[in-house]
């Protein structure tokens, strides 16, 4: 027998707004911070943390436009590094689609055409996500984008940040630039004299209460009962579990959050629900730490909310 | 036209830096200012357009006047405007108005005799007395004050800047002829010496010639805002009526003599060559308002 509260509700909906957490405050004060002070950085927090999040939201709220003068503003260009391309040319055309269409040029002349267009959209601040990919020639080629634009006719200093994932508590980077070799000493020279090298740690469990909090006005519509905030301990042990922290860090990344509270909340609300219990955190909890690599076999088929379906075959 | 956001879509669909086509712009002049807008040589929008599209018979050396709808249509996005707006930098609706019964097309404006340049080289023998190619050209002080090409500097026989009356220049001090899109130099530069046409020679142009540019560019813009298919119809017929049968006519623009007779097909005649007749008889704006309101 089909519950009638349940089969009236519409399917759950993922609220899939930016949070700025403390982890972001945190770590959008780094950008921020070298933004406005043109410094260098290599910028680090383990994966998850919402590293490429924050940046997005930075870029956005960087006041970044195009005109229909012709005036166009790019104070924060952020890029992730090239993946499918070692040659700096990956990271030449990563740079130049960030400010839009642009005609087919030789490699030579794009990279000239690259440092016209960031100087005169008043680029500030250069951003490379991902930066553990970088190879010695992107390297390389930021050293030589970022001294042509500080050079005359421009004269553009620019802010870098290599925003990098890290484990094991150390900074990628950190021994490449210690090398002896004239690149990395002049781009050792160029860091940020003060804060070279910097890890972002997640959420502690006194952060994690108000993020809970946001998370129950957030749902507050699809489960008006929800005080997820007074399992604040629990889920902080289930999250800093050495399967979901594996370098012991002792804190939270927004990533296994948000995993673990969305999935419990969906399941809260397709039981009919209004809000969630110890026991249906722990069994989220379960699945995330002790059954992560389980295997599921899909004989079933998955209800959908696509009506029906032509049949095919 | 809004200001387009990072956080827009389009952000990644639309030209780096964008334009908007200025009061009366020709499009010529709109695809030269987006590339120096965006640091590209001249003529790399056009050449970007006419590879993303497929248009036989038209490349770089056709006449802007009238361009592909569908060219207009892959430009628009580029620069997060409808093409419709891009519209009014081309003599198309104009034309259409003037020439109900075909499809607009340069040579409605132009007149037969008139070829791109690249196309007079190629098919020398023969045509060379019969065909004259379009020699376009520019107004230094328009150039100047706000890289401003008109849709006027493309109409036949106006050798003068109707706004600052001087000379329109269709060569650099070093000799090399403009050409509107040059690979390798910048845009409004002379592909020969790189001088912009901005700094080209101010000139003057002698009085009576002004009286003739003036009464030339009144029959066109009379034309262009408020022509029809009747009203050219009723222009040639009262021109018509001040020539008398059997005789010759000094078209004054063309320098050439017209037989009586030769232009009694209006619906073949060009706009360019009805208002070097109009002239030539000595017609102004007001006689065919007149003519028009008698018929």
């Amino acid at each position: 027998m089909s519950d009638p509260h349940r089969a009236r509700r519409s399917p759950f909906a993922l609220n899939r707004d930016f949070l700025v957490t403390p982890f972001e405050r945190r770590f959008q004060g780094w950008l921020r911070h070298a933004w406005q002070n043109r410094s260098w950085h290599v910028i680090a927090a383990v994966p998850g943390s919402g590293k490429s999040s924050g940046i997005h939201d930075l870029v956005l709220h960087s006041g970044a436009c195009k005109e229909a003068t012709g005036v166009t503003r790019l104070p924060v260009l952020a890029v992730r590094s090239p993946k499918n391309d070692a040659r700096e040319q990956g990271l030449v055309t990563a740079l130049a689609s960030s400010f839009g269409v642009f005609p087919t040029m030789s490699a030579a002349f794009r990279r000239i055409w690259l440092v016209k267009m960031m100087a005169s959209a008043q680029v500030e601040c250069l951003i490379i996500d991902d930066a553990q990919d970088l190879n010695l020639r992107h390297l390389a080629f930021l050293k030589e984008l970022t001294d042509d634009l500080a050079a005359p006719p421009y004269q553009r200093p620019l802010g870098l940040c290599l925003v990098a994932a890290h484990g094991k508590n150390d900074v990628p980077f950190r021994e490449t630039f210690a090398g002896p070799e004239i690149l990395w000493q002049q781009f050792h020279w160029r860091l940020d004299t003060e804060h070279r090298y910097i890890i972002v740690p997640g959420h502690t469990e006194e952060e994690l209460r108000p993020i809970l909090a946001t998370f129950e006005d957030l749902y507050r519509d699809q489960l008006p009962d929800l005080h997820l905030h007074r399992w604040t301990k629990p889920l902080f042990t289930w999250l800093t579990n050495s399967i979901l922290d594996p370098d012991a860090t002792g804190r939270v990344t927004m990533n296994n959050l948000m995993k673990l509270v969305t999935i419990a909340l969906r399941r809260a609300y397709e039981r009919g629900a209004t809000d969630v219990d110890a026991a249906l955190l722990g069994e989220v909890a379960d699945l995330m730490i002790l059954r992560r690599d389980e295997i599921t076999q899909a004989d079933a088929i998955l209800p959908d909310d696509l009506g029906p379906e032509r049949e095919v075959g | 036209m809004q200001t387009l956001s990072f956080g827009d879509p389009d952000w990644f669909t639309t030209f780096p830096r964008r334009v908007a086509p200025l009061p009366d712009e020709w499009l010529v002049g709109l695809l030269l200012r987006c590339d120096e807008t965006n640091h590209w040589e001249s003529g790399e929008t056009f050449r970007y357009l006419l590879r993303s599209t497929d248009h036989p018979d038209f490349g770089v050396e056709s006449s802007l006047v009238v361009v592909p709808f569908s060219l207009l249509e892959c430009l628009a996005p580029f620069l997060m405007m409808s093409p419709q707006q891009l519209l009014t930098t081309t003599y198309a609706t104009e034309l259409a108005r003037l020439y109900p019964a075909h499809e607009p097309h340069a040579k409605l404006l132009l007149g037969p005799g008139y070829f791109p340049e690249k196309w007079v080289s190629r098919h020398r023998t023969g045509y060379r007395e019969t065909s004259r190619k379009h020699q376009y050209h520019v107004c230094p002080a328009c150039m100047a004050q706000a890289r401003l090409i008109k849709r006027t500097e493309a109409l036949p026989y106006l050798q003068s800047c109707p706004l600052h009356h001087l000379a329109f220049q269709d060569h650099c001090s070093c000799g090399t002829p403009l050409r509107f899109f040059s690979r390798g130099v910048p845009p409004f530069t002379c592909s020969g010496c790189g001088l912009e046409w901005a700094q080209w020679p101010q000139v003057a142009v002698p009085p009576t010639r002004m009286v003739l540019d003036r009464n030339t560019w009144a029959l066109y813009e009379f034309f262009l805002a408020q022509g029809t298919g009747e009203l050219r119809a009723s222009a040639l017929r009262v021109a018509l009526h001040q020539i008398p049968e059997g005789k010759l006519l000094q078209l004054k623009l063309r320098r050439k003599k017209m037989p009586y007779g030769t232009a009694l097909h209006p619906n073949q005649l060009a706009l360019g060559s009805l208002v070097d007749i109009l002239v030539s008889v000595g017609i102004t704006p007001k006689d065919i308002a007149v003519g028009n309101t008698g018929t």
